[in-house]
């Protein structure tokens, strides 16, 4: 077995490029001294070629040119030699891929899971920051809505129906109160010879049944007050004329009035921690309201002439900016006398007293 | 837009855009063309047409008749005629594509001289860029040589890369994927059949052709004395009679013909090695200098070197693809957004 094996290496041997340029040079009568020096190579190389440890030469471009260089110098076949190396040992990687020595990052595509997993990941998160500051100012509760400037509505008799911004709120009113008279409301109701109607939908309007829908119920229950002031001074018949359109425009309010109101009997009873807020505006006046759960009711501004009509658990605190701009404020239909509270025209409180 | 479009259809070439040679390497499928550097011209009237270009047009070199203007664009390296090179390089360039439906709009990787100037370059990106190319990127020849000898041109080892071309020969000393420094000399493979031209009409009083000179230097031109002596038979014509002659030549004559440019070429060698800082000359003193391009298979031209220098010298596997194939290689780098290796205009 072993002699099989060594004459196999033997055969190897015989066949190796080094040997055979070995005996190239022995033929010759050159020493190995000698050729490196015509060859300008050091002796090690031709030792370390025709031992066949390529391994230790610089790399395996330099060793072939080297093993060409060497065989054309001892009349040998250089490219032969080279066919024998590649065969013997196989077509080593002369030529490995090219690398950078400067540290390649990759462009990142817009589709790659790592571009896109932490993208919708950012996004998610995103979100939900957005929500929870938007529950934690608001609560789930819409924006309260307070009637902005007056639509302007001519109708069949060239007469003008003054009517407050009535925007999707008013659907979902929880609360509708119609309010009349020109002195009470100021730059909103100015036509003397028409019938005027104010419908004021100062609301807190809460989508989540579950959250408030007491609040819901004294809103529905409590907060629809109708008032109607018809100045009579065009004579009767214009008047009748102008009353039944006002009329009119009530009864289309009243079916969202008699539906809250039928939702109101069917849930239970509001408890006394709930009664409606009230406040009426001579001026210009920034507001607060809170409940006491610390959800705003009210934050915002009201204009002179404007009503504000709200309910929320007991106590709320209120903070009034400009105390003289507040007309009339009741709470649970009992006058609050808010000039002893305020301070320098302004008030902190808490509802009840 | 209508480029990128094209360019889906095209493959990614490396141009060694050579003063003899133009060679183009398509990633995948290695050297597709090789060609001489040639156009004819056909003049009819004002307008100007081409004829042939590459092996067709060399053909007719020196062999045309009136209105057929066969021309080299390249000279020592770098663009002589703008329009004809610029034509060439369309020819070349469709001739790789197969592809006939659209036009190809191939991003191109061109090989230039170390020492052309700025002009140059952007003549030679011009140039390409009216060829048809999408994106034309430039790599200095001797680290294109470099890199398809195999040398390892990413290790902090020097290496030295002569690459002997048609026009010029470019030297530099390489480390970490960068010339460490680098010379061009004009003198190359057509300086050395100027130099036989030149010798033949001095000794024998006869002219030849550049491509009968050529042919001399294939056939038995050597760059080192050597106990072997070749000879050929030429016919020139016989400047004094005015009719051809034949004569014969031998390759101690033709060495000492290429004395001059040889020895230029030597010079600029040694002048690399001296400008070499300490640590890559031994690093070059330890592997050796390594020769690729066609000048290289000029006979004993190792031996010239070495002896010269004092140092190993090796000669490059098929040093006449070195440029291209190394150009080739560099694409795969551009992929991955490395231009550590290109070169800037």
């Amino acid at each position: 077995m072993n002699s099989v094996s060594d004459e196999a290496l033997a055969a190897k041997n015989n066949g190796s490029p080094g040997s055979r340029l070995q005996k190239a040079r022995e033929a010759k009568g050159l020493s190995q001294k000698t050729l490196a020096d015509d060859l300008y190579l050091p002796r090690n190389y031709i030792i370390w070629i025709e031992e066949g440890a390529y391994d230790k030469l610089p790399s395996m471009v330099f060793c072939r040119g080297y093993i060409r260089a060497y065989a054309k110098a001892v009349n040998e076949n250089g490219q032969e030699l080279i066919e024998l190396l590649d065969s013997v040992y196989g077509v080593q990687n002369t030529k490995s891929p090219l690398k950078s020595i400067s540290k390649i990052n990759e462009q990142v595509k817009v589709g790659d899971p790592i571009m896109k997993w932490p993208s919708l990941l950012f996004i998610l998160v995103l979100l939900g920051v957005v929500f929870w500051w938007w529950k934690t100012q608001y609560g789930l509760s819409a924006p309260v809505v307070s009637s902005q400037d007056p639509i302007a509505v001519e109708t069949a008799n060239g007469g003008e129906l003054v009517l407050p911004s009535l925007d999707d709120s008013i659907v979902n009113a929880n609360a509708v109160q119609a309010v009349g008279g020109a002195s009470d409301q100021g730059g909103a109701i100015n036509s003397a010879n028409s019938a005027e109607l104010t419908v004021v939908a100062d609301t807190s309007v809460n989508p989540d049944p579950t959250a408030s829908s007491q609040a819901n119920v004294v809103n529905n229950g409590i907060g629809i007050d109708l008032a109607l002031d018809v100045s009579d001074s065009q004579g009767a018949s214009q008047s009748d004329g102008q009353l039944a359109e006002l009329e009119r425009v009530v009864k289309s309010l009243e079916p969202v009035a008699e539906t809250t109101v039928e939702i109101a009997s069917g849930l239970p009873a509001l408890g006394n921690s709930a009664q409606l807020l009230q406040l009426t505006f001579n001026n210009n006046c920034w507001i607060t309201i809170k409940d006491v759960r610390g959800k705003i009711l009210f934050n915002g501004i009201k204009k002179s002439g404007q009503k504000l009509s709200l309910s929320g658990d007991a106590p709320l605190t209120l903070s009034i900016g400009r105390v003289d701009s507040i007309s009339k404020i009741t709470y649970g239909g009992v006058n609050v006398n808010i000039a002893a509270l305020g301070r320098n025209n302004i008030a902190n409180f808490k509802l009840p007293l | 837009m209508f480029k990128k479009i094209r360019g889906l259809f095209s493959s990614d070439l490396s141009i060694d855009l050579g003063t003899a040679n133009t060679l183009i390497f398509v990633r995948g499928k290695g050297i597709v063309l090789d060609e001489p550097s040639v156009v004819a011209i056909r003049q009819n009237g004002n307008q100007k047409s081409v004829a042939a270009v590459g092996a067709d047009a060399k053909r007719m070199l020196g062999r045309t008749p009136g209105n057929i203007t066969a021309i080299r664009p390249m000279k020592d390296g770098v663009i002589a005629d703008f329009h004809v090179t610029e034509k060439m390089l369309q020819y070349f360039i469709s001739k790789v594509h197969d592809n006939t439906i659209f036009t190809p709009s191939p991003r191109v990787l061109v090989c230039v001289p170390c020492k052309s100037t700025q002009v140059e370059r952007r003549a030679i990106k011009e140039s390409a860029m009216g060829a048809g190319a999408r994106q034309v990127h430039l790599i200095e020849e001797p680290m294109a040589a470099a890199i398809g000898a195999g040398l390892p041109v990413e290790e902090p080892n020097g290496s030295m890369v002569v690459d002997i071309g048609g026009g010029t020969t470019e030297i530099a000393v390489i480390s970490l994927n960068g010339i460490v420094y680098a010379d061009s000399v004009r003198v190359g493979g057509d300086r050395f059949d100027e130099a036989i031209v030149t010798y033949v009409r001095r000794n024998y009083g006869s002219l030849i052709g550049e491509a009968t000179a050529e042919r001399i230097k294939q056939e038995i031109g050597s760059a080192h004395q050597s106990s072997e002596v070749l000879e050929i038979d030429v016919r020139g014509r016989n400047l004094a009679e005015g009719i051809p002659r034949s004569f014969t030549l031998n390759s101690h004559e033709i060495l000492e013909a290429l004395q001059e440019p040889l020895s230029a070429i030597v010079q600029a060698v040694k002048s690399a090695l001296e400008q070499c800082p300490p640590e890559l000359a031994s690093d070059i003193a330890e592997r050796g200098i390594v020769l690729t391009g066609g000048g290289s298979m000029l006979r004993n031209i190792d031996s010239l070197i070495s002896e010269e220098t004092g140092l190993p010298v090796i000669l490059a596997e098929d040093p006449l693809t070195c440029v291209a194939r190394g150009g080739g290689r560099a694409l795969e780098l551009i992929d991955k957004q490395a231009f550590e290796l290109l070169s800037y205009d």
